[in-house]
């Protein structure tokens, strides 16, 4: 410890007073000390002319090679932006084909499963299960339910936005639906089945794994007696409650006649390959 | 007057040329852009004190463009040439300001 006023400044401050102080290099302070003549003025300008013109040239060298650099970055953000594009093309052009494939198993089934009574029974049974596992598209009397993220916070609150839609909510309106009796549920034209998460992820809410675009449209579809039961259900009072205190904007409609698509895909997990026939 | 003809001569040598740097010196060639504006800041005091020596300046850009730019692959060689590129170039910062400072307190002056 130095006693204040001590004459010896600190270790580090002494460095950078050191790199002020020798700013100039000291060369030119030795020989000016040793008291040798600069040499004639003329070559003095000259050669100083001269390192300046090396640096200028350097720097804009040296510019140009950043500035050569910088569209480099938004041409790999317009890559990018290509790859994402074509790939959701692709991923359009799979469902598309799923799609067909899906319709194509399904002609296949009822053509073989067209024989006896036994046969049709079974059919029927898969039928009313592809329903219930959300397989195949529903229609019947439904309801429509509708988010949508109220105001947004007046600028310069910083806390979290109390008025946006999370996943919870809709996994509230879904979960309130099935509870009220519905018999297959999408959210934004997607089928919920068993094996559809409802999550977010930063911003995005995601359904099924792909990002939801608000508002939020929840189709339920079962028996006529839904949207009663849904109005007069807890989620339906839930629901009120986010509308009051947050303001985010909730509509219920009974729809006569709603449809919910199938997801058309069905993994088999346990059902093998049958032997013989 | 020479040493401002020069700086645009300079540029516009740069500009016309656009010469190409080696990829394996890029990483180093704003170090040593930064060591050679301090030495041409030293030169500037130097003659403006007039003590400014041919001899000395040329060892001194030399010598600090190379020192910089070998410090600059070692600190790559080392996993650190981020840090020491920062050190170097806050270090040569600090002398371009000093001697500004001082060239300032010339011409004003006089």
């Amino acid at each position: 410890m130095t006693p204040p006023g001590s004459p010896e400044p600190d270790a580090s401050l002494s460095l950078l007073e050191r790199l002020v102080d020798d700013a100039m290099d000291p060369g030119y302070q030795e020989f000016a000390e040793r008291g040798e003549q600069p040499r004639a003025d003329w070559r003095h300008s000259v050669v100083f002319a001269v390192a300046i013109g090396v640096a200028a040239a350097l720097a804009t060298a040296a510019v140009l090679q950043v500035r050569a650099g910088a569209p480099s970055a938004g041409e790999t953000r317009a890559e990018l932006t290509d790859r994402v594009v074509s790939a959701t093309g692709v991923v359009e052009e799979l469902d598309v084909r799923l799609d067909d494939l899906a319709g194509e198993v399904e002609q296949l089934r009822e053509s073989a499963l067209d024989g006896s009574a036994a046969d049709r029974a079974l059919a029927a049974d898969a039928a009313a299960l592809e329903r219930a596992v959300g397989v195949a598209p529903m229609t019947g009397p439904g309801v429509f339910v509708t988010m949508a993220d109220g105001p947004p916070a007046p600028a310069g609150d910083d806390g979290p936005d109390l008025a946006r839609v999370l996943d919870t909510d809709i996994q509230l309106v879904v979960n309130g639906l099935f509870a009220a009796g519905a018999d297959g549920v999408s959210v934004n034209g997607q089928r919920i089945t068993a094996l559809s998460p409802i999550r977010s992820a930063g911003d995005a809410i995601l359904v099924g794994f792909r990002p939801l675009t608000p508002p939020y449209v929840i189709t339920g579809v079962g028996e006529a007696t839904l949207a009663d039961d849904f109005e007069s259900g807890p989620a339906r009072s839930e629901l009120s409650q986010l509308e009051a205190s947050y303001g985010i904007s909730v509509g219920v409609a009974e729809q006569e006649e709603a449809t919910v698509p199938g997801r058309g895909e069905l993994v088999l997990r346990y059902a093998k390959k049958g032997e013989g026939s | 007057m020479i040493a401002l003809l020069a700086l645009v001569l300079g540029v516009v040598l740069g500009l016309v040329l656009q010469p190409t740097i080696p990829a394996a010196l890029q990483p180093y060639l704003p170090i040593a852009v930064v060591a050679a504006l301090d030495a041409v800041f030293g030169a500037s005091r130097a003659l403006l004190d007039g003590i400014f020596n041919d001899r000395v300046f040329v060892i001194s850009f030399i010598g600090n463009v190379l020192v910089a730019a070998l410090v600059v692959f070692l600190g790559d060689q080392l996993g650190v040439g981020a840090q020491l590129s920062t050190g170097v170039v806050v270090v040569f910062s600090i002398r371009i300001f000093a001697n500004a400072a001082a060239i300032r307190r010339h011409l004003f002056r006089g």
